[in-house]
């Protein structure tokens, strides 16, 4: 027992014998992070944001007119204007840090599936505040998607809701403080950026833990991995429940036939951050593909980022054989979201495993799969 | 008897000198695997390995493998649940073993199982190495349809026990000896492939390519928490440790010493039979002592000797299904002739079983198995390939030698030394 006692109170320091060796590949100090950083910042987050904040700006506007003229008409423009805002959102749903992450941007936005129960106390009580944590599961595109799309089965009767409901002005104010919190909380982030985050932003270009390239790396692997697979085709597919299937959580239940669309926005969005390309252009920047090439990355005779650029490639073929409806698809035949979630994975292992090793960047979330 | 292992170390003369010794309260051991110092000074530490799987820390014992336990004992109720039903003639209702496998309605007699929290189903096929990073060829496709395949068994189970008798193409009841058995209409015994495949799919599978993988071992901050002894919040062990643990457990978990005679079920029940044959007779020693030598090693925050117990258990573990699969073909093999070929089948299903175990296998240096998935149902289609499976008897011989040999050269023995237990 003293030998153990002893045993214990030593330190024992471990010398890698291959630090001093040729390990290039998770030596990263002499790539120009802030030049990374400047493209991520300048080309792909800060013109993302905005591309969001028009986006939402035209559903408010949208919104206005259909509130003070619910007709069928303008439904369907509210509609489309949110469909385009929620895809404009699967841009930014990776960049949760700085000001997003302080105000729960991305929760606030995409909780699905939405809490009817909890909207329609809210309606009825006509008394809320959407800023609370609470009411984090009762807003955002989701609880859009109920609003718009799932208070009835046909058109008529949901414009019904906002026109000649007992409680018309309580469903009207609703819908019109749902969209108002998207852009509150949108504008809050884009100022953050213009008024001096984003030079913060760039100047952090450190390899700690917190520093810029670390964070983004980690919130674009982990929103690869939670948000796009586990959320989007896992959660529904019955990965994480013993194939208990749940089609009532998929992406846009409402309206039920964009799951497919928002999961092909956010794959794009994703290998678009990769690449460092620019948004909404053909030029790319400094990117990981850029880092991971600088720092020539081979794995099994290959580019590391040709390889993940190859699995994009396989996964866009994969899940354009699927339904526009996921909740259909996990009904009619699972097999192609489990073969989805199998292709998606794969770069999730790419990226979580091989290019973080490679790029000497510690994964700062866990799983929760413990015993 | 205890066993020491001694630990060369080499400490540099100069980052010797500038220790002061007498200035640190602890001893400072530089591990230097390199061998580019030439000035070194030789420097011996050990620690012990105890005689049993018993660790402390601070007089509390820092051991938890409950949830494994209660795994093995709810594949122990499944399984009889199959035989009480053939012994009283009652229906082995599929809806009740699903829910068996998925621990929910309150299923389970024992202690403590309706309320564990655990379950086999989200457990089989599902560790890191082959289901989560898809080492081995795993993929969650894969994971679906084993699932799938032992749910196919409780289905079968239902189907043989509405009252017929067993024959070929027919599920129902066949008398083996005093032992009423419920049989598919290919001749397999639905409780047999669910017990020994979930042996493999779930048990063999967390312990050689989960909780053995470094991949989970050392995953997020276990190995500095390890070496500083972090503990888990409100445990007694560190992540690492209980790891280790949980890894043992899959295996040992089930065992009661304290009764006579003593009870060991599953994986450890099975390596206890193998090592009765003097030709495997190290096997049951050499996995005992590498899970114990293990476990010291991670306390004594000595990865390298870790590293090669798991080698050791992957490598030893494996030896098992592979043996008790080709002892279980000829045994089989040799009753052919007996009931229209009735009498092997259960002996063939259990071999059937050990031989999906062997997907599960994990040879040490490769991260994959030693039967590749594609091997091991080439296997499994081939005993069952022809009319009505198990009951074409008049070709089914000479697959089964084909197969036993596969099996016996991939892991280095003859198939007559599996075959008899001498």
């Amino acid at each position: 027992m003293k030998k153990i006692l002893l045993i214990l109170s030593l330190i024992v320091i471990v010398v890698a014998c291959s630090s001093n060796e040729g390990e290039n590949n998770s030596d990263g100090n002499n790539y120009d992070r802030t030049a990374l950083l400047t493209n991520w910042a300048d080309n792909i987050i800060v013109p993302s944001y905005i591309n969001y904040q028009t986006k939402v700006q035209t559903l408010v506007t949208n919104t206005n007119t259909f509130v003070a003229n619910p007709t069928e008409v303008n439904l369907q423009t509210v509609r489309t204007s949110w469909l385009e805002a929620y895809k404009a959102y699967q841009y930014i749903s990776m960049y949760n840090l700085g000001k997003a992450e302080e105000i729960n941007l991305n929760i606030a936005s995409n909780t699905y599936p939405t809490n009817t129960i909890g909207i329609e106390s809210n309606i009825s009580s006509g008394t809320y505040d959407l800023a609370l944590l609470s009411q984090l599961d009762k807003q955002g595109f989701p609880a859009l998607d109920y609003l718009i799309n799932g208070l009835s089965t046909n058109d008529a009767s949901i414009v019904g809701f906002y026109a000649t409901n007992a409680n018309a002005t309580n469903y009207k104010q609703y819908l019109t403080a749902v969209v108002s919190k998207l852009k509150t909380n949108i504008d809050t982030v884009v100022t953050d950026w213009n008024s001096g985050f984003r030079n913060s932003y760039i100047a952090n270009n450190g390899t700690s833990v917190s520093s810029s390239v670390n964070k983004t790396t980690n919130l674009f692997v982990k929103n690869f991995e939670k948000d796009i697979r586990t959320g989007k085709i896992g959660i529904p597919a019955g990965v994480f429940s013993s194939g208990v299937k749940y089609p009532e959580k998929v992406e846009g239940y409402y309206k039920n036939d964009i799951s497919k669309e928002l999961l092909n926005v956010s794959i794009k969005a994703t290998q678009d951050f990769f690449n460092g390309k620019h948004f909404n252009s053909t030029t790319t920047g400094e990117g990981l593909k850029s880092y991971l090439d600088f720092l020539n990355v081979i794995r099994n005779g290959q580019k590391l980022s040709d390889i993940i650029n190859n699995q994009f490639v396989t996964i866009y073929t994969v899940t354009n054989t699927l339904n526009n409806s996921f909740s259909q698809q996990v009904n009619i035949d699972n097999s192609k979201m489990i073969i989805a979630y199998d292709a998606l994975q794969q770069n999730v292992i790419y990226t979580k495993l091989d290019m973080m090793q490679a790029l000497n960047i510690t994964i700062d979330y866990v799983d929760g799969d413990g015993d | 008897m205890q066993e020491i292992i001694f630990i060369q170390s080499k400490l540099t003369e100069m980052n010797f000198k500038k220790l002061s010794l007498s200035a640190f309260p602890i001893l400072l051991l530089v591990l230097a695997s390199c061998s580019n110092d030439d000035t070194t000074v030789e420097e011996t530490f050990n620690y012990t390995v105890p005689t049993t799987y018993t660790f402390e820390r601070n007089a509390v014992t820092s051991v938890d493998y409950s949830g494994q336990s209660s795994r093995l004992l709810m594949l122990d109720e499944m399984g009889k649940y199959f035989s009480t039903a053939a012994t009283n003639g009652t229906v082995a209702d599929d809806a009740v073993l699903s829910e068996m496998y998925l621990n929910t309605n309150n299923r389970f007699t024992g202690a403590g199982l309706n309320t564990s929290g655990k379950q086999l189903k989200d457990k089989t096929a599902a560790s890191k190495d082959y289901f989560s990073l898809y080492l081995g060829g795993g993929s969650i496709a894969e994971q679906v349809s084993v699932r799938d395949l032992f749910e196919t068994q409780f289905d079968n189970a239902d189907a043989a026990s509405q009252g017929a008798t067993a024959s070929a193409g027919v599920a129902g009841v066949y008398l083996d000896g005093t032992s009423k058995r419920l049989i598919a209409a290919n001749g397999l015994e639905p409780q047999q492939v669910l017990l020994k495949g979930m042996m493999g799919a779930c048990f063999m599978d967390q312990i050689a390519n989960n909780y053995l993988s470094l991949n989970k071992l050392d995953e997020s901050t276990n190995k500095a928490d390890n070496t500083a002894k972090i503990l888990v919040a409100g445990k007694s062990y560190t992540a690492m440790e209980h790891t280790w643990d949980e890894a043992y457990g899959y295996i040992y978990g089930a065992d009661n010493l304290t009764v006579t005679p003593n009870v060991f079920k599953f994986w450890s029940s099975y390596i206890n039979q193998v090592n009765a044959d003097t030709d495997f007779n190290t096997l049951k020693a050499d996995i005992d002592l590498a899970f114990r030598k293990g476990r010291a090693a991670i306390v004594a925050n000595d990865y390298a000797v870790r590293d090669a117990q798991i080698d050791v258990i992957k490598a030893k573990l494996a030896m098992i299904p592979a043996v008790r699969a080709v002892f279980y073909l000829q045994e089989g093999k040799g009753k052919l002739a007996t009931d229209n070929g009735a009498k092997a089948f259960h002996a063939l299903s259990e071999g059937y079983g050990f031989i999906m175990s062997l997907r599960y296998t994990n040879k040490p240096g490769t991260n994959s198995p030693y039967f590749t998935k594609a091997e091991v149902d080439a296997m499994l289609t081939s005993m069952v390939s022809g009319t009505n499976g198990l009951w074409a008897i008049d070709t089914l011989g000479a697959k089964l030698d084909a197969i036993s040999t596969q099996i016996a050269t991939k892991f280095g023995f003859t198939v007559a030394q599996a075959a008899t237990v001498n």
